[in-house]
């Protein structure tokens, strides 16, 4: 059997009165890997940004149909602009 | 000033909403609080006033960006998602209002209340405009000439100007003020600049010029359930009816005690000097905003006298009657360190904001 992929819509609001450079990464569940073409995203002071990313994981890593997986969201030029969201990995049904 | 003592006031404020309103003219104090109210007058409207004027790294420092939906103040900028500090701050707000009015009875209303601090200001230029509080008697009562039409009509444009500029300040905390000072130059307000400008200057003109302690008395909410937070300990402006009776008029060389009489010499300064009409000698009424002008005159008066000083001050009910007084109270400790935890935990939820919010949408 190949790879689980899961789709997620993400909402990012940047919140600062500059531009920030974003880097994403994903925790929680070992060996995921997470797909995103960009290594950082530029938001404007103010703006939304809506980015779609997929996460695939070999389903042998999986030991419960959902598990929790967090989302990672730190600013490049500042370590402390950092924020961690949780949200489900469904494995195959 | 207890629940029990609600019902007569109301049927009072409702005698009173049939009666035609007795204008006032408070007579102008000097003394130990006048100043410090005329300072907080002046830190108050000063703050207002110059605000909105005020830039931060190359922006309006306050800004309620309404149509952005964007609220600067300084370095920070909170979004809709930041809801939960607003609401936090109104929490506080609403504790620290709980918290001064059972210490100190009503200290808002006597020293920060916008209402209290603009009708002051409106009351200065009226005196200046037209003379002290018998000039202003006099005046009203003659009758219609070029002279009193030309003092009206100065005080009123002078009112209506200091009001238009309230107003356009006003907006000035919701549209970039210096853009706003162009249009209005240039006569290109936006429909709704305009009518917020006029409706607050007109806001502003009416109940600092002509409503004034008629917003306290039928108006203000706060000042309907203020009382619910009183209590024996808490600080009140109170007649020394002990001291002061029976009053009565005399000579300055009279003994008191040979004429039988009290402290006070019944010189209606107090009456003449307080913003809302009434009489503190009266006992403690829900009308007085405490703002010690009627301490300050009668001050002067026991000065005069070579009395000692404090027939109308600053008490509480339990001095009053002898009893000891606590300021550490379970109401006032409890108001205060719940207070004292949001406060801290506002500032720190403040201090760790982060600037960026995820949402995920599997
Ligand atoms: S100002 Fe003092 S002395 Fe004069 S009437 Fe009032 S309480 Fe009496
Ligand atoms: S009674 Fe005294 S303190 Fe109360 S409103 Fe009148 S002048 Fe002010």
């Amino acid at each position: 059997m190949g790879l689980v992929e899961n789709i997620y819509t993400l909402k990012l609001i940047n919140m600062d009165e500059r531009t920030h450079a974003y880097r994403l990464s994903v925790e929680g569940l070992e060996q995921a890997e997470l797909v995103f073409d960009r290594d950082a995203l530029e938001v404007p002071a103010g703006a939304v940004a809506e980015l779609l990313v997929q996460v695939r994981i070999d389903p042998v890593h999986l030991d419960r149909p959902s598990s929790e997986i967090f989302f990672i969201l730190e600013a490049q030029d500042n370590p402390d602009i950092r924020i961690r969201q949780s949200g489900r990995f469904l494995g195959p049904s | 000033m207890n629940q029990t003592a609600s019902t007569p006031n109301d049927r009072e404020v409702e005698n009173a909403l049939y009666q035609k309103r007795k204008k006032i003219y408070p007579r102008e104090v000097h003394g130990l609080f006048a100043p410090r109210c005329v300072l907080g007058v002046f830190v108050l409207l000063g703050l207002y006033y110059v605000i909105p004027w005020v830039s931060y790294e190359g922006h309006q420092a306050v800004l309620f960006d309404l149509p952005a939906r964007k609220f600067h103040i300084f370095g920070l900028v909170f979004w809709p998602q930041d809801f939960f500090y607003l609401a936090m701050l109104l929490v506080i707000a609403a504790l620290s209002l709980f918290f001064f009015t059972a210490l100190a009875g009503r200290l808002w209303c006597g020293y920060a209340c916008p209402q209290t601090v603009w009708t002051e200001a409106f009351l200065w230029m009226e005196r200046k405009i037209e003379g002290d509080r018998p000039r202003q008697m006099k005046l009203d009562k003659a009758p219609m000439s070029l002279r009193k039409f030309r003092i009206k009509a100065t005080k009123h444009a002078v009112w209506l100007a200091f009001a238009g500029w309230t107003g356009f300040t006003f907006v000035g905390f919701f549209t970039p003020i210096r853009e706003l000072g162009v249009s209005l130059a240039n006569l290109s307000l936006g429909p709704w600049e305009t009518f917020w400008i006029i409706f607050y200057s007109f806001a502003t003109y009416g109940n600092a010029g002509w409503l004034r302690e008629q917003v306290c008395i039928y108006m203000c909410p706060y000042a309907r359930f203020q009382s619910a937070m009183f209590d024996k300990d808490t600080l009140i402006i109170s007649y020394d009816e002990a001291r002061g009776e029976p009053r009565g008029s005399r000579k300055r060389s009279d003994d008191r005690a040979e004429k039988g009489l009290g402290d006070c010499i019944d010189c209606t300064l107090c009456v003449q000097v307080c913003p809302t009409g009434i009489d503190i000698r009266n006992g403690l009424q829900y009308q007085c905003i405490g703002c010690a002008a009627c301490i300050d005159a009668c001050n002067d008066v026991m000065d005069k006298m070579d009395y000692p000083r404090g027939l109308i001050r600053y008490t509480t009910q339990n001095r009053l009657e002898g009893k000891p007084v606590h300021v550490l109270r379970p109401r006032t400790l409890v108001y205060g360190l719940i207070l004292l935890a949001l406060l801290g935990g506002l500032v720190y939820a403040i201090a760790t904001r982060v600037p960026v919010d995820l949402n995920i949408h599997p």
